[in-house]
Order: C-alpha cells, then structure tokens, then sequence
C-alpha cells in the first residue's frame, strides 16, 4: 500500500518536531511538507537537528507551496501545530482550497483553536475572537480513549494538561465513582512551555527549582471541564494547580476526589479493577500496581495510571509525555482512525526509559 | 349528552374566564385581576403581551407564516441555532416537533435504532405525555387513561430517587432511560444529583441513552438553561416544549453528537414541526430569557418563595427554580380553591399534599409577597 503523504504546519516548533519524528517511523504516513512561514526554504534539519537523519534535505515550504500540495494530493494527513490564534485560519484556508479542488484532507488540529464547541467558548478563554468560526462544526475535540468515533471529519487534539487530567478523571466520573469536584495537581516538563524561551521557564531558572503557576485559573481549565462532560455526561468542578517542574519532556498529573455515597468503602483493588475495566482495549493506557513515573512513558505514547483509595476518598496518578501522548502521539493516534487505520501503528515503541 | 359549546368534554374548568392578560396578571370576564403562578401548565414564561414575542410573531406572519422543512428558512436555522447555543455546546443538532409528547416519542425512536434493544426504563411518579410510546412509560397511565391494548416495549420502573435500584433495572438490553429530573406531574419533586448521576454512570456502563425529559423544567425554568445544567448531568438527548414558545404550540429534541451521527435522511419526519411561526416564537423566547437576564430572575426569585412562604398550610418546598411544590398539611386541591377566591392562580399534582407553582420567569418579590400574604389568611 502505498503510504499518505503528510503535511505538518507550524514546522519549527517542538510540538511540530516530535510529529516529524514519529511519522518517520510510521509505516504508512510520509512527510510531503513541512510549512514555516517564517523560514521558507530553509533546511528543516537545521531547524530540527536531532531529526537530521529522518529528514535528509527537506525544506520548509510556504503557505502558498502548502496549498498547492493540499489541493494536488487527492489524499493527505494534515497535522496542524501552528499557534493557538493562527492555526484555526490557516486550516481553514486550506481546507477552503481543498473543497475547491475536489481534494480530501484529515486534519488534526494540535493548538487549541479547535477544542471549544463555539467561538464564544474560544474567545472567553483565549481574550480574541475566533479565526473560523463556521469551522467549528467540521472539528470534534475529544482523547480517542474516550470517543470510538469522530463525528466530524477533524479532529482537535486537547492540551498535553488535559490530556493527563482526563485520562485520570473520566473514568472516574462515567462510572460514577466520585462526587464530581476534583483537586488536581499536575507538574509539567519544560518543553510544554515551547520553543521560545521566557524568563519564568528558561534553563537557569527552572532548573533544580519547583514551582505553582496560575492556581485555579489556568487557561486549559474550561476546556478540560468541557471535554470531561462530553465524555462522562457529568461536569465536574476542577480545581486545578498547574506546576513547572525541573525537567524537559513529561507530565505527572494527581486527581484526587471523594468518593460518591454508593461507593463508600470501595478499597483500592477494586478501584484498580474498576479503571482496568474502564480502560480495556485501551492500547496505550496502563493501570499500574505502583505510582508511575515519568521514566515510564517518556518519549512514548504510552499512559501509566494508578489509583488508591481509603474508601473516602481516592487518588489517581497519571503520568504521560507531554510532547508524545498529550500532542503528537495523540494526534497521530486519531490520524490513524480517521484515515482507517489501526490505531496504534507508528506509535507503540516503549518508552526511553533513561533520559 | 351533547356539550352545549361542542368541546370535547374532558377537562374540568376553573370558575374563571379569561378575556385578557399582561405580565403575571391574568383578567377575567367579571372584571377580576389574578395573579398567575400557574402560567397554563408552565407555557407562559414570559408573561403575557411580551412586546418582543408579540412583534416576533407579527412580523413572521406578516413575511411568511408557514413552509415545510423541505425548504430552508433562515428563522429556522436561526432558532436551532439560538437554542443549541443557548443549551451550552454539548447538543450539536436539533429536531423541532409540535409537542413535548412528540419530542419523547422520537428520543425513544433514536434510542431504538440506534441501540437494537427493546426495553426502556422509567421512573415512578414520572409523566411523558399522552402518545403510545410516551403514554407507555407514563407512571399510572395504564390504570387512568392509556387505552391501547399492550405497550409498545418492554418497560422496567424504578422507584424514585432509589440509586440502588438502578443497576438491576438498566441492563444490556435497555435501549434508554427516560427520566424528568425534577418531576412536574409528580408534584414538583427533584430527584437529585446523586440519584442522575447514578443514572448517567449505570447508562455509560451498559450503553444505554439517557434521555433528560425537559418539557416542564427546560428552556430557563430551572433557572439555568435546562436542569442538565443545573445538576451537571449530561443526557444524551433533552426533549423541551411548554415554555420554549410561550404558548406558540412546539416542542425541540435537542442531540449530542452521537445521537446526530445517526440519523439518516427522513429517518425523523414533521408537517408543523419547524414551522416558521414556532420557530419565530422560540427564537423571541430565548432571546428575552438571555436579553432580560430571567435565569438571574428566576434563581433570585426562587430563593425569595423558599426563604419566605413557609406560612399557613404550608410546611416545606420542593422542586427546582419556577417548578416549585409548597408542600402542604392540607390537601392541595382545597388550597388551590381558597388561592382562587383570593385571585391567585396555582396548580396541583399527583401528589395530593404539594401545590405545584409554575409561574412566569418575570415574577417579582413583590408578587411572592401577595402570595404569602393570602397564605396566612388560609
């Protein structure tokens, strides 16, 4: 079979890397064209040195050149990890010339333009209006842990942040165990602060330091709410207090909650089983024995949780990579099922283990 | 025996008639003015002579007042997409109909075709409507007023707010679960978050459909836009009717996105269902609840009737926002004659001791006010 050609916009960003590197090693996706609208016509390794191998002489290509591939490929894989604010507009236009063509792109959008139901869910969190609103409709925002099936043609990957949080807290609320307010406190690596360097997140700083940010007001908190009641018909309060850690990939995430009335006394094998069962047929979800660590998953798409309980309360830890499973990995595992894929193909080498 | 003015004699009257309304005020043929907490069975939820839905109505009248849904209109699109606003983003399409039976008769198909299953579970004291479907899994209608010979489906009960019946009533063969969360019919009686949320998890369980019937408290009743908000408890489908018009006869099935993935082409069907006129109408509606702030409204003047009219005959609340139950040491029949002698309209339930009060969203502290004051006096 011959493989899809692959378009990745946003192409000099870390987000945008990782894709690169797992379509390398994907058996039936191949890069046709990374656009940077910043660096047109530069070397893509130059940009991106550890994927020198993968990538030979590839250039960044332009909007314009980007357009001419999508409206000539009668098939392609689009990743969009563009910033949140362009990416919406870029992917419309597009798609626009697409439909004009007669073409037929999937798109997963990675940024968060496409993770709210509507424009004005966007621009109360993001402080600006939305870049496509009529192009809401053609995106469904959801982890393909939790969705069998896309309704919509695209997809919106959620945030690396929510990407943890939900994987710890839908089981929870869809089979009822919990009274829906959840703590949450999640410890991030550096790359989820990107590629331009800020003081707050730069190497001399964060290192050997630890830090809170934005207790109870992050921005990815709306849109967690939002996708944990898509998912389990319940909303839940989340109370969430995002953390910087000293470290580059990964993401440690502990949701704690109490346990709803008829679940009282639960204890924490049957908790396990509980999620064991929630998750089955979940190929990158592992509920462990032991609190996991980032060491686990790094540089996978793998999701190790564990859970405990003193039949009060409970507490779930999730730990993922947040460039991998939180973005990339994510968005090439729901490629996958939109273009009838397996799902798991390209995505299943284990972690580093030692980073 | 022939009734002298040819209606069907099968409703009994109050002593009153009606010739004339605005706001909350209803008056009557011997010149009498009462306040209408009652508002035709929760419809009137913007009062009477609302300018905004008088003229909405007017104008759609005077353009074009009907064309099938074969033919697109945009005060069609604009309404289903007003409400699919309105309903928060979790509903992505909706079917218009004529009634809130009509609406519960096609969530029960969806629940059908989309799951192959053949029973629906429902709760005791809960009321759907009159149809064959609806009127199935209507608590007592088969003792009352059913009348067809057998159920269309297999049916499974479950007592009201008992989270441990639930797991033996919904199964793998349960294609949904249809539920009022705060019963109107049943005498304004909320089930609880504990007890709909046990309902959500049992359904995501067994891939059952949970369908919120929202006929009475939907559409700002609750006092937020549909009591799945107010619980935080997501169906899979909201059917609404009575307030979302304002007496404009229509009712609304509104779709999460998997329900609406499995439509197909003339699977669902109406004549005056969409009609611009109703459409025209539910667009006013929800256009004065958010213009207005009625929800503000609703919440702020619902507390007032709980914090200060527990007074005379009347010993606790139940229900939630505007779907209130006074619940009463003496039967409601008898209160709601002596309210009427003091010109103030309220209704009854299945419960014999609650005295059901469905009143418009514009109602004032002032209007609670001569509400407790006539309590007092009884």
């Amino acid at each position: 079979m011959k493989k899809i050609p692959t378009l990745v916009l946003g192409g000099t960003g870390y987000v945008a890397g990782e894709v690169l590197r797992l379509v390398a090693g994907h058996p039936q996706l191949e890069i046709a064209g990374v656009m940077s609208d910043s660096q047109p016509g530069e070397s893509v390794a130059k940009a991106l040195p550890h994927l020198a191998p993968a990538l030979g002489d590839l250039r960044f290509l332009s909007e314009s050149e980007i357009t001419t591939l999508i409206t000539t490929l009668p098939k392609s894989a689009v990743f969009s990890a563009a910033p949140h604010g362009v990416s919406a507009e870029l992917i419309d236009k597009l798609l626009k010339a697409a439909e004009a063509a007669g073409t037929h792109p999937r798109v997963v959008d990675i940024s968060a333009d496409y993770r709210y139901a509507s424009a004005d869910a966007y621009a109360a969190v993001y402080k600006h209006p939305h870049g496509a609103p009529s192009r809401l409709k053609d995106f469904t925002c959801a982890l393909p842990e939790h969705l069998q099936q896309s309704p919509t043609p695209h997809v919106a990957h959620p945030g690396c942040f929510a990407t943890a949080t939900l994987l710890a807290s839908v089981p929870l609320l869809s089979l009822g165990l919990v009274t829906p307010t959840l703590f949450v406190s999640g410890v991030t690596g550096s790359t989820g602060s990107g590629r331009k360097p800020v003081d707050g997140t730069h190497h001399p700083t964060r290192h050997s330091d630890f830090y809170a940010y934005n207790a109870l007001a992050h921005r990815h908190a709306p849109e967690i709410t939002a996708c944990a009641t898509a998912a389990s018909g319940i909303t839940a309060n989340f109370a969430f207090v995002p953390h910087s850690g000293p470290f580059a990939r990964g993401i440690h995430v502990a949701v704690q909650a109490t346990l709803a009335p008829a679940y009282v006394g639960l204890d924490s094998k049957a908790l396990l089983t509980k999620l064991r069962g929630f998750y089955e047929g979940s190929v990158f979800v592992h509920i462990v024995d032991t609190p996991p660590r980032l060491k686990d998953v790094v540089a996978s798409n793998y999701a190790c949780l564990h859970a405990s309980t003193d039949g009060r309360t409970l507490a779930v830890m999730c730990v993922i990579d947040n460039l991998t499973k939180g973005a990339a990995g994510g968005a090439v595992q729901w490629m996958n099922r939109l273009l009838n894929l397996p799902e798991h193909i390209g995505l299943t080498a284990p972690a580093a283990g030692w980073t | 025996m022939s009734p002298i003015d040819h209606l069907a004699p099968v409703f009994a009257q109050y002593p009153i008639e009606v010739i004339d309304a605005e706001g909350v005020w209803l008056h009557t043929r011997d010149g009498r003015h009462i306040l209408d907490l009652y508002g035709g069975h929760a419809v009137a939820a913007l009062g009477y002579k609302h300018a905004g839905w008088t003229r909405a109505l007017a104008r759609q009248a005077d353009a074009c007042s009907f064309q099938s849904n074969a033919v697109p209109m945009d005060v069609r699109a604009r309404a289903a997409t007003r409400l699919a606003r309105f309903a928060g983003g979790h509903f992505d399409s909706i079917f218009f109909v004529n009634s809130g039976a009509e609406a519960n008769e096609n969530a029960l198909r969806m629940a059908f075709k989309m799951t192959h299953r053949s029973k629906i579970v429902a709760i005791e004291g809960g009321w759907h409507g009159r149809t064959a479907a609806a009127g199935a899994v209507t608590w007592g209608a088969d003792q009352k007023w059913y009348e067809f010979p057998r159920a269309p489906f297999d049916i499974g009960w479950i007592p009201r707010r008992d989270v441990s019946a639930i797991a033996g009533q919904i199964d793998s063969d349960t294609a949904a679960v249809i539920v009022e969360p705060v019963q109107g019919v049943g005498g304004a009686f909320d089930l609880g978050h504990e007890f709909l949320a046990a309902l959500r998890a049992r359904c995501n369980e067994t891939g059952t459909l949970l369908i919120f019937d929202e006929v009475q408290i939907g559409v700002g009743r609750s006092g937020q836009p549909f009591a799945a908000h107010f619980y935080g408890v997501m169906p899979d489908m909201i059917t609404t009717a009575k307030a979302l018009g304002n007496g404009f006869p229509c009712g609304a099935l509104l779709m999460t996105p998997r329900v609406t993935s499995a439509l197909k082409l003339e699977g669902l069907g109406t004549t005056f269902g969409g009609g611009p006129m109703a459409c025209a109408a539910i667009e006013a509606v929800i256009e004065a609840i958010e213009n207005e702030k009625l929800l503000e409204n609703v919440r702020r003047v619902a507390k007032y009737l709980r914090d200060t009219c527990t007074v005379g005959p009347v010993t606790g609340h139940q229900g939630a926002g505007f779907l209130h139950g006074l619940i009463c040491s003496r039967p409601a029949k008898d209160i709601q004659k002596s309210l009427l002698e003091r010109n103030i309209l309220v209704g009854t339930s299945g419960d014999p001791h609650v005295v059901r009060l469905l009143p418009p969203y514009i109602l004032q502290e002032t209007h609670v006010d001569f509400l407790r004051e006539a309590l007092q006096d009884l």
